[in-house]
């Protein structure tokens, strides 16, 4: 929303660099409006999906994975440390511990 | 001696050495290839136009012309095209008068209250075929008329007739998009009645009722949203499929609009509520960016991406440019090269477009972002 009534908020939602002064108003406008948050929100939800989406598919290829299957490993808890270890037929596992997707393991 | 012989005779004594020779046109080495060009151009021509045409290129033909064949061509088609045009026009404005009568006469009852219209429609038809340059003469056009018009009229009476006696649909659209208003209504008031038994057929066909609804009630809210569509985007209807087929991929929209609404358990007009600033601003400190989880809205993302692509130009950019930014997780300098533009226009497209994005979200599947 680019118009005299919203500022441009994308920038400032994909978190690209803006003047102190820029950021300032959006703060100010965003307490103000409902829509605008909205679609703040709708940008870094919609990013982060897609840059989530784009991970897992290139992890599953790399695994000869289909999606699927490596989305399912992932809601179990499955780390991709775990992954690399097992062997390539081995069954996706059940257990529902769910952490963050694709999170970068803690050694 | 003939007549013929000493004229011949004077020519040559004329043309003797010493003797002042007569100057060659620059019309005559040109003729053979002018009449040539005219045969190839215009191989339909009658005698008396092929006749007049020459005379005409003849009292045009440049006296310092040099040229090949190409630029005699070109020539001949200068001169020729707004002549046969203008001379076509006259005899059409001189003549089409006289098949008036025999075209109200064979146009249907359904057709009579938008005479002044179809009988344009038809006089621009039969113009189309109307070439009296190839015809041998101006007396026979009368005749060569009323042919047209036998072989014009009842041809179109097919393509816009139902075999009801009734105008086809897209001739009602038609006739809308000319200026007769009434068209629209009759339109609507023909589909109000249809779409009770078009929007269940393709429904049903289609699988698209949820199954938490009662079918036939979910059947007649489509029927009603696609009224208000039609009543709403008539104007949108291009010709390029039958306009029955073009309802029925508007009754599937909005089958699939309205099964999401009510799946999510959204009212179409319902207040909407947003996430309250303090949330957001505890969103924005995470370093960590929720992903939208459930798959069905997963799937509604991908449609609104879908939806915004199948837009203009700038849409398939901007929606290439957000997965190449995403998905791919290039830079913008390398999404401007793919894409063949600037980092500045990259920038433009996102900030034109996820706006937009969100608005394809809140009107097709009435979700927010906040609902996400």
């Amino acid at each position: 929303m680019t118009d005299s009534a919203h500022p441009d908020v994308v920038p400032f939602a994909q978190g690209d660099p803006i003047s102190p002064e820029q950021r300032a108003e959006i703060t100010t406008h965003l307490r103000e409006c409902g829509e605008c948050r909205d679609l703040v929100l709708f940008i870094r939800k919609t990013n982060a999906t897609l840059r989530y989406e784009g991970r897992v598919s290139r992890v599953a290829w790399a695994m000869r994975m289909s999606q699927d299957a490596l989305e399912r490993e992932i809601e179990s808890g499955t780390s991709v440390a775990d992954l690399l270890k097992r062997p390539p037929e081995s069954p996706v596992s059940a257990h529902p511990a769910p952490t963050h997707p694709l999170t970068p393991v803690k050694k | 001696m003939c007549a013929g012989e000493s004229q011949l005779v004077a020519e040559w004594c004329a043309m003797a050495p010493g003797a002042p020779q007569k100057a060659l046109s620059s019309w005559d080495p040109y003729y053979d290839r002018i009449v040539e060009a005219v045969k190839t151009t215009y191989p339909e021509l009658s005698a008396e136009s092929h006749d007049a045409l020459l005379a005409s290129i003849r009292s045009n033909f440049p006296e310092t012309f040099v040229g090949d064949t190409k630029a005699v061509l070109g020539l001949v088609m200068r001169v020729a095209t707004p002549l046969i045009a203008n001379k076509r026009r006259q005899l059409w404005e001189a003549n089409k008068a006289s098949i008036l009568p025999m075209i109200r006469e064979a146009m249907p009852p359904a057709t009579r209250e938008f005479e002044l219209y179809y009988t344009t429609t038809l006089l621009n038809q039969i113009f189309e075929r109307f070439h009296p340059e190839t015809w041998s003469t101006v007396d026979e056009i009368p005749e060569k008329l009323k042919g047209l018009v036998k072989e014009v009229v009842p041809t179109a009476v097919v393509q816009i007739m139902t075999g009801d006696g009734e105008l086809r649909d897209e001739e009602l659209v038609r006739l809308y998009k000319s200026g007769y208003e009434k068209c629209k209504t009759m339109l609507l008031e023909r589909y109000a009645t249809k779409l009770h038994d078009l929007a269940p057929r393709i429904i049903y066909a289609k699988n698209l009722c949820p199954s938490m609804e009662y079918p036939p009630q979910f059947a007649k809210d489509v029927a009603q949203e696609v009224s208000l569509k039609l009543l709403q985007k008539l104007g949108s209807y291009k010709f390029d499929s039958k306009f029955e087929t073009w309802v029925g991929s508007i009754i599937e929209n909005e089958a699939k609009t309205l099964g999401a609404r009510k799946q999510f358990g959204r009212a179409k007009a319902g207040p909407r509520t947003y996430i309250s600033f303090e949330d957001l601003e505890r969103e924005l400190a995470d370093p960590v960016i929720p992903i939208i989880k459930m798959r069905e809205h997963r799937e509604i993302l991908r449609k609104v991406l879908q939806k915004h692509r199948a837009g203009s130009i700038k849409d398939a950019n901007s929606t290439d440019a957000i997965l190449f930014r995403y998905v791919e997780e290039l830079e913008t300098s390398e999404i401007a090269k793919r894409i063949g533009t600037t980092d500045s226009y990259v920038a433009r497209l996102f900030s034109d477009d996820y706006p937009k994005l969100r608005q394809v979200l809140t009107d097709d599947f009435g979700l927010t972002g906040t609902e996400l």
